[in-house]
């Protein structure tokens, strides 16, 4: 049996610009895998996330999902069942009049039965705390709202891979953790998700994560090797947990830290 | 330069909806050569006020007055791509310069000062706004406002996509022009560590009212109001805070970010030469 998601020696050029999106990339996950891809600014993640959901097509090398590949029309609308993806601008993904019907619109597209659909509609707008704004126009919507229901339209699809572009930006404190949690039991769930971000502290609990500078993976590996070795991350764009900065600057060295309540034991043991 | 809200209430009508009001009796004073911080939960009205500030918006009632000093209010947006309609980044970020009847060589070097201010790498200058990455085009929004030479300067979530080395060259410039210039600046974000790097004032919306006009010091006395509403202290102040609950000789209220690190730095060293632990 194949595993279930592949990149092969995937690159992508875009039409008429000279520098790569993404260059000859290397993957496979395995069912469940959580993977961060960090990177900096222009690095190639949100191109890297196109390739992955086959709204861009590999200009060379192969993604495959169950052995789909991305490249091949009919197969792609298997893929587009399998995989869901909330984008870095949530703008760019809404297409319904209200919040509701945009909730409801990939729904629909799978299943026949209104209480089915009534039903996961219902609590999409509940567990994103979206009830209020059901008949909103998502166009309207203040930043963070908009935030949340990209993250209700894909999640009520409940694809076999999810991918989450900056999915806690514009997103206030208590959203963040609300969210974060939200994943984490997910993942417990043995959903397969990738998370890209410059932000270390969002994926330090991924099984697996994978640096881009200028296109290319340059590192894979636990998230726990990028935090010993910080200058480096800085250098890749990689923000890194306030704690672990913070003890840098203190001149803790050892324990390594990564949040706050860590950082008070070891300020104050 | 000032400006001076009044009354602010912004009320919005959706179709087939209840109205909605974003905004509700909004009394503010902005001073010029002061930086002021926005906190408040998703909704709270934090963009509404922004843009009814810029004139963007007409208020339901209440006015906005700006006096005095030169130079525009300008507004940075949110959601920076749906600013966008020029046909390079250059021409995107002139286009406010040029509305301003500059001279076309003073408009030239406005834009590379800011394109270089937000440190967007030269290769990228001359392509399409549109075919550029979520963190380059927040890099060319916040251009396109650092060289109309604001004299007020309203920036709505500037670091939302910005990655670290983004985020570093953005408080070098925004401290740069704040020293030499005397802007005044308001600026909204989730990200409390930005704000208390740039601010010193702290004003908390909810739900469209203003919940407290105060400063990073007096945030933390008010630690139980940020936390019923789902909001955080910076890491810093948090950190004191902490380390102040559990019993350690320091002191969190904190009014900037030097302020913050001095103490932190104090108490580490007094630690370190043997001071009592818990
Ligand atoms: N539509 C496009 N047309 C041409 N070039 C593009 C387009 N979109 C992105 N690029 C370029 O491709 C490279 C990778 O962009 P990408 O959006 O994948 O970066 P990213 O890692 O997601 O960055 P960010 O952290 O800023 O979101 C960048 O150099 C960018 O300018
Ligand atoms: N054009 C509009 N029509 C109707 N309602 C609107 C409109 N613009 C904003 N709203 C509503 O007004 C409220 C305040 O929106 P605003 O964008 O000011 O919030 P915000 O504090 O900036 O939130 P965020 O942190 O998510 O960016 C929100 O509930 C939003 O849905
Ligand atoms: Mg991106
Ligand atoms: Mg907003």
């Amino acid at each position: 049996m194949a595993p279930f998601f592949i990149l092969d020696q995937v690159s992508y050029c875009y039409p008429g610009s000279l520098t790569t999106g993404v260059c000859q990339v290397n993957l496979v996950l395995e069912p469940g895998t959580f993977l961060g891809v960090l990177g900096a600014n222009g690095s190639g993640k949100s191109t890297l996330a196109r390739l992955c959901c086959g709204l861009l097509k590999p200009t060379t090398g192969q993604v495959l999902v169950d052995g789909y590949s991305t490249a091949n029309e009919e197969e792609l609308r298997y893929i587009y069942r399998q995989v869901g993806m909330v984008f870095q601008q949530p703008d760019n993904q809404f297409v319904a009049a209200t919040v509701e019907r945009e909730i409801a619109f990939g729904v629909e597209n799978r299943t026949l039965s209104s209480e089915v659909i009534r039903q996961t509609v219902g609590l999409g707008l509940s567990y994103f705390g979206l009830e209020t704004l059901r008949n909103a126009d998502p166009h309207s919507l203040s930043g963070g709202e908009k935030r949340l229901l990209s993250l209700a339209d894909v999640w009520v699809l409940k694809p076999k891979l999810i991918l989450v572009d900056e999915p806690l930006a514009m997103l206030d404190p208590g959203a963040k953790q609300r969210i974060t949690r939200f994943w984490q039991d997910l993942r417990d769930q043995g959903q397969s998700m990738i998370w890209f971000t410059h932000g270390l502290a969002e994926v330090l609990s991924a099984d697996l994560v994978l640096v881009m500078e200028n296109g290319r993976a340059v590192w894979t590996g636990p998230p726990g090797e990028l935090l010993a070795m910080p200058e480096q991350a800085r250098a890749w764009g990689i923000t890194l947990p306030p704690a672990t900065e913070a003890a840098d600057r203190l001149g803790v060295k050892e324990p390594v830290v990564t949040n706050e309540d860590e950082l008070v034991s070891v300020l104050w043991k | 330069m000032e400006i001076n809200a009044k009354e602010l209430t912004v009320v919005f009508s959706r179709d087939g909806e209840a109205k909605k009001t974003a905004l509700s009796g909004v009394t503010l004073h902005l001073k010029g050569g002061a930086a002021a911080a926005l906190l408040g939960p998703i909704g709270s009205g934090k963009s509404t006020l922004l843009r009814t500030l810029a004139g963007l918006i007409k208020p339901t009632s209440g006015s906005v007055t700006v006096d005095g000093g030169e130079g525009p209010v300008v507004l940075a947006i949110q959601e920076p791509q749906r600013g966008f309609f020029a046909a390079t980044v250059r021409e995107e970020v002139a286009f406010g310069p040029e509305n301003l009847d500059m001279e076309a060589a003073e408009v030239a070097a406005r834009v590379d000062w800011a394109l270089t201010a937000v440190d967007l790498k030269k290769e990228r200058w001359t392509v399409s706004p549109f075919q550029l990455s979520g963190g380059e085009q927040r890099r060319v929004a916040l251009a396109a406002a650092l060289a109309m030479k604001p004299g007020f300067l309203l920036l709505d979530e500037p670091t939302i996509g910005l990655d670290g080395p983004g985020q570093t060259a953005l408080i070098t410039t925004l401290r740069k022009i704040k020293a030499e210039t005397g802007i005044g600046l308001l600026v909204a974000s989730h990200d409390p560590d930005f704000l208390f790097s740039l601010t010193q004032r702290v004003l908390l919306l909810v739900d469209g009212r203003l919940a407290a006009d105060t400063t990073w010091g007096g945030l933390v006395e008010k630690v139980d109001t940020l936390r019923a509403y789902n909001l955080e202290l910076p890491f810093l102040l948090s950190l004191l805070y902490r380390l102040e609950a559990a019993g350690a000789p320091v002191a969190a209220a904190q009014e900037s970010e030097e302020q913050a690190w001095a103490e932190l730095n104090r108490f580490c060293g007094e630690r370190m030469k043997g001071g009592s632990g818990p």
